[in-house]
């Protein structure tokens, strides 16, 4: 048995409390064939597609299984979960109908597109991906590093000169960086399902570009790997499989219903492969293609998402299936105060560039307050100093005031939104001092400061002092950096070994058992083994009970497992020619690709996947970060900058003759609109109060200079807003 | 002062419910139960363990039969449906296992290379023709929601029942010997077992007509093409039984919540077992280990 649409609809109001508005109504009943639904922020899209999925399941009578729902993150796919669970429990409570047959709502295709494209390939046998092992990014570079740098380095003739814009500055890029670029464009084109065969008849770079492409594919397949972009191209392979056809219109055999309708979020940040996937997933009519999202608050053009996927999926719809279908347009917002949302809406419509065609959906309203909630006090407004110091300690002092005067009772209420979270002098270094003097507790998972802390220093410096004590590989062959920083982690290991006995025994009687020991003869079976004999000793026993050291520690094991599956063995042998001594070859390895990977990169320290911002800690985040997030205060520095015009930017525009259909921005308006949509999802963050932080000079860019104060810049930002 | 301009406003810590956390029965209820130090260090505080031998077995069984699964299925050639896989098939499923593990560094010795796929052929031979037609599904997903948590877990393999073509039997492939009754193992399979059979009910309306355990290792020691006896254990399952082993699960999943809100992670009150410390990461400074009599030397490095 089933509800009807007015049931549900009527269940779930009485849950939230709260109706649902005509539009909300419209495309959670919405019926066959593709919807486009457009959001803006704050209107309530997660609720609709939650309720929509509900829909499909207790009124439409529809499978959970034949049901596939993608979200962007891992984090919001948990989060959805939960809701669907949560209001199906309550419909079930409500309606008895519900109850009588039993609907196993956990069998939703639920997750982020690559997890569920994992599931399915592993679910349906699909045979070239058995065995097959997904890599993270870490260990796809890892691998790139280890096996492919330096040859692809060696045997380019056309390629860097073309691709100069990815290597910035770089005259002579060092082998990480090539990795870096490599990592980036291999997965550029499959992401932009660039024709390989065109690719190469342009000859020159490009044809280039395919010769290394086909080599990294092959070495993925020959250690059974796969990075998420490939991932996608097998998929898609699947899907015009007879397996993949088997499983799109269901299997009477196994009794797997057929796929019958896809739910896609975040679908501005589609690229055009996984546009490709959705379609050929719902490629049966009637083509129930749900796509949900905003294409003002696109931000992952640099992993390959093209706003355009949303912008034009009327004409993609209209193209493929020959459907005329119009976007239900989301635009009642339950989040901001009424002036922010006008601030808002001044914001994104001052500009020229963003009435461009392609550059947003045409015909869509602005924004309006669903609460109509305008308190009589500065909802927006700046604060301005003379330097970057002054003004985080004024924004410091009223975090501080906000939080004492019980304006807020929490610090996690308010957020400091900034460009780069990492704590260096330019960039969040003054706010996290300003926090300091002040006594606010702050999260900051993202601040690259990993390398800084005295146990991954320690531990480090504990493991190079054992595997190679005399520094023999260091002095001749590596680079500047990873020298001082491998020298600098055995100068705290040198300082701690005379409180710690047993950890000095330990070192010296492994480097007496090596030097002890001929030529090619085996250490251990298991690297990975050495580093927890060393984390059993002290201090790095006691460093275990802080959970904060404890979690770097273990992050240190994960990346040295990263790092040994990527080399392809675990054992550690002496050297094949020098006795005593551990493998050279190893060694090298060790330095290049592990450390190497650790001096380019940082390291981030672990984001904790259950809550968005502990409570009593001050929230500093990317702008991406903060995406899908709100806050009672918002505060928004790094304000002024120049647009910056990526790689990806230049890519895109370089690759776009390669592809058909959507013509491409140049690689200057592009990273313009970019610029502003990111800025549009900062200052649509706020629930009560947005409050940009600006210094005297950067107010005074110009629209030209810098998109963070509307097309006018500067001077029209501050005769339209207040100062506080 | 800034904040002054908003004198008028009073806003509530709103704190965001947590959502449920998801379990599951082998790689958390039942490993929490083996060793929840061991535990908690590799599954909550991420720790990477340096990969073992005996990693290398329980995959490359697990994986090597369920090809077999699929290859009479059809799922790789149509063409195939229906037919047995050889032997020659099975080392050739093996082959493909061990070299996408090999190519991850992990390498098994040869003794236990060829016992396991020694084992695998065994198991083809003598339950493949009598097991293979009844499979209705492997590797089958079950899932519960609980009050605090969500419970999932994978059962090996979905069977129409030998006697009974409308009832159903669940398998779940060890690729360990049989534990004695009075190892704690057995307990703790015969709860998992009996979780399935009750996660299965709920999903299908029905309970599975049997539960079965088939312990791999016992294929090991036999020469004939007899089915050993101890290779298989058939879990009792009824009501009052499944309801123990479904509250001792719901005392665990508590267990493991109170050790990660206090970041401590308890002794095991039973034996994890001799295998298991030996092959731990954490042996060499585990006072857990010292109170079962095992002292571990370091070695060096
Ligand atoms: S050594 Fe044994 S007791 Fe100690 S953590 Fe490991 S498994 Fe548990």
């Amino acid at each position: 048995m089933t509800i009807s649409e007015t049931q549900l609809i009527k269940g779930i109001e009485e849950k939230n409390g709260h109706e649902f508005n005509d539009e909300q109504e419209k495309a959670i009943k919405y019926g066959n064939g593709p919807l486009w639904l457009v959001a803006g922020p704050g209107t309530g899209k997660s609720e609709v597609l939650v309720v929509r999925t509900l829909k499909l399941v207790c009124c439409d009578n529809v499978d959970p299984q034949s049901i596939i729902l993608t979200t962007f993150t891992e984090k919001a796919a948990r989060n959805l979960e939960e809701r669907i669970l949560e209001s199906f429990l309550f419909l079930k409570n409500r309606y008895q109908e519900l109850n009588d047959k039993d609907i196993d709502i956990s069998q939703l295709r639920l997750g982020t597109l690559h997890s569920i494209m994992n599931d399915i390939l592993q679910e349906q046998r699909f045979e070239i991906y058995q065995n097959t092992r997904l890599m993270d990014e870490i260990e796809a570079k890892m691998l790139i590093r280890s096996e492919l740098a330096s040859d692809i380095k060696n045997s380019q003739q056309h390629f860097q000169q073309e691709f100069q814009y990815l290597f910035g500055n770089f005259d002579n890029p060092n082998l990480w960086e090539w990795t870096r670029q490599l990592n980036k464009v291999f997965s550029f084109i499959v992401d932009h399902n660039i024709d390989l065969d065109n690719l190469k008849k342009e000859g020159g770079a490009w044809e280039e570009l395919v010769t290394f492409y086909e080599k990294y594919e092959d070495l993925l397949n020959n250690r059974y790997s796969c990075d998420f972009s490939q991932l996608q191209k097998i998929f898609l392979n699947f899907l015009q499989s007879t397996q993949g056809e088997l499983f799109l219109r269901g299997n009477i055999e196994t009794g797997q219903p057929p796929i019958t309708h896809v739910l896609v979020d975040e679908y501005q940040d589609t690229n055009p492969i996984q546009e490709e996937i959705y379609f050929q997933l719902t490629k049966y009519a009637p083509h129930n293609l749900t796509v949900v999202g905003d294409d003002d608050q696109a931000l992952y053009r640099f992993r390959g998402g093209t706003v355009e996927c949303m912008v034009n999926f009327g004409k993609r719809c209209e193209l493929e299936w020959g459907l005329d279908i119009e976007p239900i347009f989301l635009n009642k917002n339950y989040r901001s105060d009424k002036k922010i949302i006008d601030w808002c809406n001044s914001y994104i419509t001052s500009f020229d560039i963003m009435n461009q065609p392609n550059a947003r959906i045409s015909g869509k309203p602005e924004l309006e307050s669903g609460t109509d909630r305008d308190g009589n006090y500065k909802a927006v407004g700046y604060i301005k100093e003379s330097s970057v110091a002054k003004l985080a300690k004024t924004f410091a002092e009223t975090v501080h005031g906000l939080v004492e005067n019980g304006i807020v009772e929490d610090y996690s209420q308010c957020v400091l939104l900034l460009h780069s979270t990492k704590n260096k002098p330019r960039i969040a270094g003054p706010y996290i001092n300003a926090l300091n003097q002040y006594n606010i507790p702050y999260y900051n998972p993202r601040s690259k400061a990993f390398l800084d802390q005295i146990e991954v220093k320690e531990f480090l410096g504990t493991l190079i002092s054992i595997l190679d004590p005399s520094l023999v590989i260091t002095s001749s062959i590596l680079g500047s950096k990873i020298v001082n920083m491998v020298e600098e982690w055995i100068t705290f290991y040198e300082s701690i070994k005379s409180q710690h006995q047993e950890l000095k025994n330990y070192v010296e009687k492994s480097i007496e058992e090596i030097n002890s020991l001929g030529t090619n003869e085996r250490l251990t079976p298991n690297a990975q083994s050495i580093l927890y004999r060393i984390l059993s000793l002290s201090p790095f026993n006691e460093y275990q009970g802080n959970p904060e050291q404890d979690l770097r520690l273990s992050k240190v094991t994960r990346l040295f497992e990263a790092f040994s599956s990527q080399i392809g063995y675990r054992s550690l042998f002496t050297d094949k020619e020098v006795p005593g001594q551990v493998s050279r070859k190893w060694l090298e390895k060790f330095y290049y690709v592990f450390c190497g990977y650790l001096q380019t990169h940082g390291m981030d320290d672990d984001e904790d996947e259950e809550v968005i911002c502990p409570k009593g800690m001050l929230p500093i985040m990317t702008i991406h970060q903060a995406k899908g997030l709100e806050f009672d205060f918002v505060f928004v520095g790094s304000l002024g900058k120049k647009p910056k015009i990526g790689g990806s930017h230049y890519l895109e525009h370089s690759l776009a003759s390669f592809h058909s259909d959507t013509p491409v921005l140049d690689p200057e308006e592009a990273a313009w609109q970019d610029s502003i949509r990111l800025h549009y999802v900062a200052y649509s963050r706020a629930k009560y109060a947005l409050i940009p932080l600006v210094t005297s000079s950067q107010l005074r860019n110009s629209g030209n200079q810098t998109a963070s104060f509307g097309q006018l810049g500067g001077r029209w930002f501050r005769s339209n807003l207040k100062r506080l | 002062m800034v904040w002054e301009h908003y004198r008028t406003l009073s806003l509530p810590f709103e704190s965001q419910a947590k959502p449920k956390r998801k379990y599951s029965i082998t790689a958390d209820i039942l490993s929490y139960q083996r060793c929840p130090i061991q535990y908690g260090a590799f599954s909550t505080r991420k720790y990477e363990p340096s990969l073992s031998l005996e990693l290398f077995y329980g995959d490359i069984i697990h994986q090597v039969l369920d090809q077999a699964h699929a290859h009479y299925n059809g799922k790789f050639d149509p063409s195939l449906r229906g037919t047995y896989p050889t032997d020659e098939d099975i080392e050739r499923y093996f082959d493909e296992v061990e070299n996408s593990l090999k190519a991850r560094g992990l390498r098994a010795t040869d003794k236990v290379r060829d016992k396991a796929l020694n084992i695998l052929k065994k198991f083809n031979e003598i339950e493949g023709p009598n097991l293979y037609n009844r499979i209705l599904d492997t590797e089958c997903k079950l899932q519960a929601d609980r009050a605090d948590y969500i419970l999932h877990g994978n059962v090996d393999v979905l069977a129409v029942s030998e006697d009974d073509e409308t009832e159903v039997e669940i398998w779940d492939y060890k690729g360990t010997d049989k534990p004695s009754i009075n190892q704690p193992e057995y307990k703790q399979y015969e709860f998992q077992m009996q979780v399935y059979a009750e996660l299965y009910r709920r999903k299908k309306g029905k309970p599975p007509k049997k539960a079965v355990l088939y312990f791999l290792n016992e294929l090991d020691h036999v020469e004939s093409n007899y089915r050993p006896q101890n290779a298989i254990m058939e879990v009792e399952l009824n009501p009052s039984e499944v309801e123990v082993a479904m509250s001792n699960f719901d005392k665990t999943v508590g267990e493991i919540e109170s050790c990660r809100d206090n970041n401590t992670w308890s002794y095991p009150e039973t034996d994890p077992s001799e295998k298991t410390c030996d092959a731990c990461d954490l042996r060499w400074n585990c006072q857990a280990a010292k109170n079962f009599g095992r002292n571990y030397r370091l070695i060096y490095p």
